[in-house]
């Protein structure tokens, strides 16, 4: 008698937007080793960073809900000890999860910029959100066809997406409290034509600088792309909610170019010069003079606020094609993990198994892999910790 | 919505796989009906609970996000999640084309967004709630994962105050141990300790009842014990966190107290699979969910498949729900059999059935009325069951070796019959498991076990077979695991100076920390030796960067010291199950940092080398002490799945939902005598840890105490674990045992056939043919 196949697992995989998809873009054996196999990174910057400004923003709003919900509105900017106190409540929270900001600068910077966004961007943001941290989930049919069948090792037709909106705003263009309001100004202005009277836009927060046009300058992913199509997708994810009004555009609000640091400024220059970024100073402009003479060790200059939110807001709209274009190149990512979890399985190894990216220095610089990933070459054994005398 | 009748004609159509009238008894049942479903294995619980979620949905209207369904494991939730939503969807899209529904029946049900149905393990769900409705002003509370949770009982509860050596203490947790000293050490009373804190919750224990009701002799221990739980609550707090017992126990005070009414108000059905593990705490809980529900309550499980006693589960809350159920809501649940067995052969079903009726008394635990399973209609009668017992257990794992080798690598494995058990041309090992009752390799005095000597006997065969057993060795025995643990400690405590400075250090931490050492100084010293191994750790070992114009930094994250070190070992960052040991060094460091002061390390300040030590002594007591100890070791939820290519080794426990064509049970391998040491794995004379943990504290509990004996509980569980085993094959089912155990031999042992009164039931007519 022959025997049969051990029948496979039945399971929709879970793949959420950003842990599993953004992360796989980055590097898929570095997604492997930190996210399947949950090693901690030991220099976890980005994290503390992306979730201490996350955090910050959500615990701020919630304060100020809370207050409204009372009758009272009581719009930032608030008083530096307030402040301190969310900040430090952030802190201790992340602390508690083993998110550390490891140096004194990284937290001194970290809190200069929460203390910012939540005083010049709060006012304006706060009085549009309808809903923060709201979860996505949806199903889309596993691109079986892209997955060799040796490698086809569950038992499903569907994923499941996964994703988690920052926030959602409720716009009423009627509404005269909201005449004067800066961001939907913007927003209006950025949209092709003019939206319906009541709509929503999402907001997604980056806890990093603009990304330079698309993928200009660097060999790696273009970002510029793949956050829009992160955008899109939560679009399509949010029209399914009942509470939903139609989702005309998405924000991307990279929230560093609030409080832009030397490096920042550094790299501003650079992207200008070199037609890498989209907003830039007007001609001849005020702004345009500060960035001209100002030099790698002068302290950093004062921006007007219209220009750091410019650079801070990027706005995408949302249409049924974009959406589709996001869902197809999600979809092949999906199979793509899907055939390296296969290969795992079957061979039984994880180096050959996994795809990876050796494109973004920095990506891997920062990787704890480095020293033994086969594409990456810079760096074939483990330094030892050393500083400058 | 939709009538039922074209519900299921569509799923019929769909799936091509009609429900069994029983299976449709549990589909139909109206949304404020409560079930109480007593599924044996193999019978479709999970599809009969996905399809009642679908018809809820698509015939009552009931909104997913109305409808809450939990069960055991994550692995099992994620199965009926995925179930639900795949199979849900595939209906939609067929009611999409159904021109004989409505148009306005279709859109309403193109508009229903299934994902929003809750699903989860009860932990999650309490997690979510303790996050997503919250108080305003209060924080989510950080959860404390079984590392942290470990760590934090053994340096703030045991090592305290040196309370693992108060005389009292160790004579109350050695009774609980079960009297021998075999294997109790610090990283066991660790564990008995936490199964203690989490008894006291599961139970809803009367804590000061416990404690004021002592006799003289355990007084004083209690309250050391208290001392300790006190601690360890006490660290927990002041750090915002709470352990999977506490984060239950809290969601249980804020149903109570009337909190949660948002996310009550919305439940309109809670469905909870695997309900035989349920203990009384997450029973209550459920209770106040289905009052919110208004009873619509359904819960389904198989008390024949009750193993998790040891987690605190109390099966009688299942095989006595319809009364408990009555209770609360003053009715009866509809009680429903599923017994048709949709996977195994007739044979197996048939030897399954008899086993579990073999042991009288097993009967009167069992729920009342319980049918036996009955095959399904396409079952073949199946390769009989297969028995190999062999005099010891060299020859044993030689020819067992021999079959697997021969069935997944060679051209088939002939039987007595002339029958050949070949693999599938596109199978592989993956088709096949040992289970046992214990994966471990060694026993507890350093013999070599069946799971060890398959895996040599495995590995010396052209061509050779790995095996697959993450859990085979205690952790800290394991050479790779030693040899790491070794290079760490060398490179941040060279010749053990600091060490012998940490106080309280158990002399096993200490002597594990020697092995470790000396392996890794030998694996350095070998010509062998990966080039460049030795000057990272001595440049650590000196905190010298062996770098012009350099000097070593101030403070260092351990993870540079792991990853660095992890370069030179492929088996840790190639191979599936070295990256299981990886991540259990990396999931201590990730505790340390979010308990220790030094958040996880290495500080180097020549001005204040009290500072530098105390680093060292907090990573040597709080990192790699836990792991020596063997208070933290490979978890369940870190295997993800099992490697096709090898042959995977299990525990029963392990084994649980799952299924495999060919299934070889360990009856009793290690079983040469009727020495007491391994009784309780075949013939037990008293109970083990969750029989004594019952019996220490239940009559401080509104469950009262056991109403059986420790030693007629221990057997019954014994008749469990094995009836699970028997019943995970789906075509040939091969027991292994030593020919003492063999039916009606010197061994008494009730895997193979012997019931409680000691009379082999299978010696007269063997159940099974012999290879």
């Amino acid at each position: 008698m022959q025997l049969s196949i051990r029948p496979k697992v039945y399971s929709l995989p879970p793949y959420s937007l950003t842990g599993d998809l953004l992360g796989f873009i980055r590097c898929g054996l570095q997604y492997r080793y930190t996210r399947i196999g949950q090693l901690p990174a030991s220099r976890p910057v980005q994290m503390w960073f992306g979730q201490f400004i996350h955090g910050i923003l959500e615990e701020s709003f919630r304060r100020f809900d809370e207050e409204r919900k009372k009758g009272t509105i009581n719009l930032p900017p608030w008083p530096d000890s307030e402040l301190d106190d969310i900040c430090d409540l952030i802190q201790k929270r992340l602390a508690a999860q083993g998110l550390f900001p490891w140096t004194l600068e990284l937290e001194k910077q970290g809190r200069a910029r929460a203390k910012t966004a939540i005083n010049e961007l709060g006012p304006e943001l706060f009085p549009l959100i309808h809903r923060a941290e709201v979860r996505l989930t949806g199903a889309r049919a596993l691109p079986l066809a892209k997955i060799p069948v040796p490698y086809q090792f569950r038992e499903a037709d569907r994923y499941e997406m996964v994703g988690v909106i920052d926030v959602i705003t409720h716009v009423q263009l009627s509404d005269p409290l909201l005449k004067k309001n800066k961001l939907v100004k913007k927003i209006v202005a950025a949209l092709p034509k003019h939206p319906p009277d009541k709509f929503e836009i999402i907001i997604d927060y980056k806890g990093m600088r603009r990304s330079t046009i698309s993928g200009k300058g660097g060999t790696g992913p273009n970002y510029w792309k793949i956050y829009d199509w992160q955008v899109q997708t939560y679009a399509h994810l949010r029209r399914s909610h009942e509470d939903s009004l139609p989702v005309v555009a998405g924000i991307i609000l990279y929230v560093n170019e609030l409080h832009p640091t030397r490096r920042d400024l550094t790299e501003l220059k650079k992207e200008i010069s070199s037609k890498l970024t989209d907003v830039v100073p007007d001609s001849g402009s005020k702004i345009e003079d500060i960035l001209d003479k100002w030099k790698r060790r002068d302290p950093v200059p004062s921006l007007p606020f219209d220009f750091r939110l410019d650079r801070a807001l990027k706005v995408v709209t949302i249409s049924d094609a974009s959406i589709d274009t996001a869902l197809n190149k999600f979809d092949n990512i999906v199979a793509t993990i899907e055939i390296c979890r296969g290969k795992e399985l079957q061979h039984g190894r994880v180096l050959s198994s996994w795809d990876k990216n050796a494109t973004d220095g920095g990506t891997c610089a920062s990787c704890d892999s480095r020293t033994f990933c086969p594409d990456y070459t810079k760096e074939n054994s483990p330094k030892l910790p050393a500083v400058k005398i | 919505m939709i009538s039922y009748k074209s519900f299921i004609k569509t799923y019929i159509k769909a799936r091509k796989f009609p429900p069994n009238k029983d299976q449709e008894n549990i589909i139909q049942a109206g949304p404020g009906d409560s079930l109480f479903v007593v599924a044996g294995p193999g019978t479709g619980k999970t599809a009969s609970i996905a399809l009642r979620i679908l018809k809820l949905i698509f015939v009552d209207g009931i909104p997913p996000q109305g409808i809450l369904a939990t069960t055991f494991t994550v692995k099992a939730a994620a199965e009926l999640r995925s179930r639900v939503l795949g199979w849900g969807f595939q209906l939609l899209e067929e009611f999409s084309k159904d021109k004989s529904i409505p148009s306005v029946t279709r859109e309403k049900l193109a508009k229903i967004d299934i994902n929003q149905i809750i699903t989860g393990t009860i932990d999650s769900i309490c997690q979510q709630l303790l996050s997503e409705f919250r108080d305003p002003g209060t924080q989510p509370p950080v959860m404390a994962d079984e590392y942290v949770s470990k760590t934090l009982l053994l340096r703030e509860g045991l090592l305290t105050g040196g309370r693992y050596n108060d005389v009292d203490l160790d004579n109350f947790l050695l009774d609980l141990h079960g009297g021998s000293r075999w294997g109790y050490h610090i990283g066991s009373k660790n564990n008995l300790m936490k199964s203690l804190w989490e008894r006291r919750y599961q139970d809803q224990v009367k804590w000061s009842s416990f404690l004021s009701s002592a006799p003289p002799t355990e007084g004083t221990a209690r309250q050391v014990a208290d001392y300790v739980l006190s601690d360890y609550h006490s660290a927990l707090t002041t750090r915002g966190m709470v352990d999977y017992t506490l984060l239950e126990q809290e969601v249980l005070s804020r149903l109570t107290s009337g909190k949660f009414t948002e996310f009550s108000e919305r439940i309109q059905v809670i469905l909870v699979d695997e309900y035989q593990d349920t203990n009384l705490l997450q029973e209550s809980i459920y209770f106040e969910f289905a009052k919110a529900c208004k009873g619509a309550f359904t819960v389904v499980g198989d008390d024949d498949q009750s193993l998790y006693r040891f987690r605190g589960a109390t099966v009688e809350l299942f095989s006595d729900f319809d009364n408990r159920y009555n209770s609360h809501f003053g009715s009866h649940p509809t009680k429903i059999f599923l017994t048709t067995n949709y996977r195994s052969t007739q044979n197996i079903i048939s030897f399954t059935n008899s086993y579990a009726t073999l042991d009288t008394s097993y009967q009167s635990v069992r729920v009342s009325a319980k049918p036996p399973l009955a095959h399904g209609p396409t079952a073949p009668q199946g390769t009989p069951i297969l028995g190999m017992f062999r005099d010891n257990v060299d020859d044993l794992a030689e020819d067992l070796g021999d079959f697997i080798h021969q069935i997944f690598r060679g051209s088939g494995y002939l039987l007595p019959d002339g029958n050949t058990i070949q693999r599938n041309a596109n199978g592989d090992l993956g088709d096949c498991a040992l289970l046992c009752s214990s994966p471990a390799e060694y026993s507890s005095g350093g013999n070599e076990r069946l799971p060890f000597l398959v895996r040599e006997n495995l590995r010396s065969r052209t061509p050779a077979i790995e095996v697959f057993n993450p859990r085979g060795q205690d952790m800290e025995r394991i050479e790779l695991v030693e040899i790491f643990g070794g290079l760490l400690l060398e490179c941040l405590d060279p010749g053990g100076v600091i060490e012998t400075t940490v106080s309280g250090l158990p002399q096993d931490m200490t002597n594990t920390f020697q092995r470790w050492r000396d392996q890794a100084i030998d694996f350095v010293s070998d010509p062998a030796v990966p080039p460049g191994l030795e000057d990272l750790a001595v440049g650590w070992a000196d905190r010298d960067p062996n770098k012009l114009g350099h000097k070593w930094p101030e403070s260092v994250p351990l993870l540079d010291l792991i990853y660095g070190l992890v370069h030179f070992f492929p088996a840790l960052h190639d191979d599936p199950e070295g990256q299981i040991y990886l991540e259990v060094f990396t999931r201590q460091v990730s505790a340390c940092e979010q308990i220790g002061k030094f958040s996880g390390r290495v500080v180097t300040d020549p001005s204040n080398p009290g500072l530098s030590d105390a680093s060292v002594k907090e990573l040597i007591r709080d990192f790699l002490g836990p792991i020596a100890g063997g208070v933290v070791s490979v978890n369940e939820d870190l295997m993800e799945a099992f490697p096709r290519d090898r042959f995977c080794i299990i525990s029963t426990h392990q084994s649980k939902g799952l299924e495999f064509p060919l299934t070889i049970v360990d009856v009793g391998s290690d079983f040469k005598t009727n020495h007491g040491a391994h009784a309780f794995k075949r013939f037990p004379k008293k109970g083990s840890l969750p029989h004594i943990l019952e019996d220490l504290l239940r009559p401080f509990t509104s469950l009262h105490a056991p109403s059986r004996s420790v030693t007629d509980r221990a057997f019954d569980d014994l008749y469990r674990q094995f009836f699970v085993a028997f019943s995970r094959p789906e075509q040939v089912l091969l027991l292994v045992g030593h020919t003492k155990t063999f039916p009606g031999g010197k061994v008494s042992n009730v895997a193979t056939g012997w019931d409680r009164d000691d009379v082999c039931q299978w010696a007269g007519a063997l159940p099974f043919i012999q290879i």
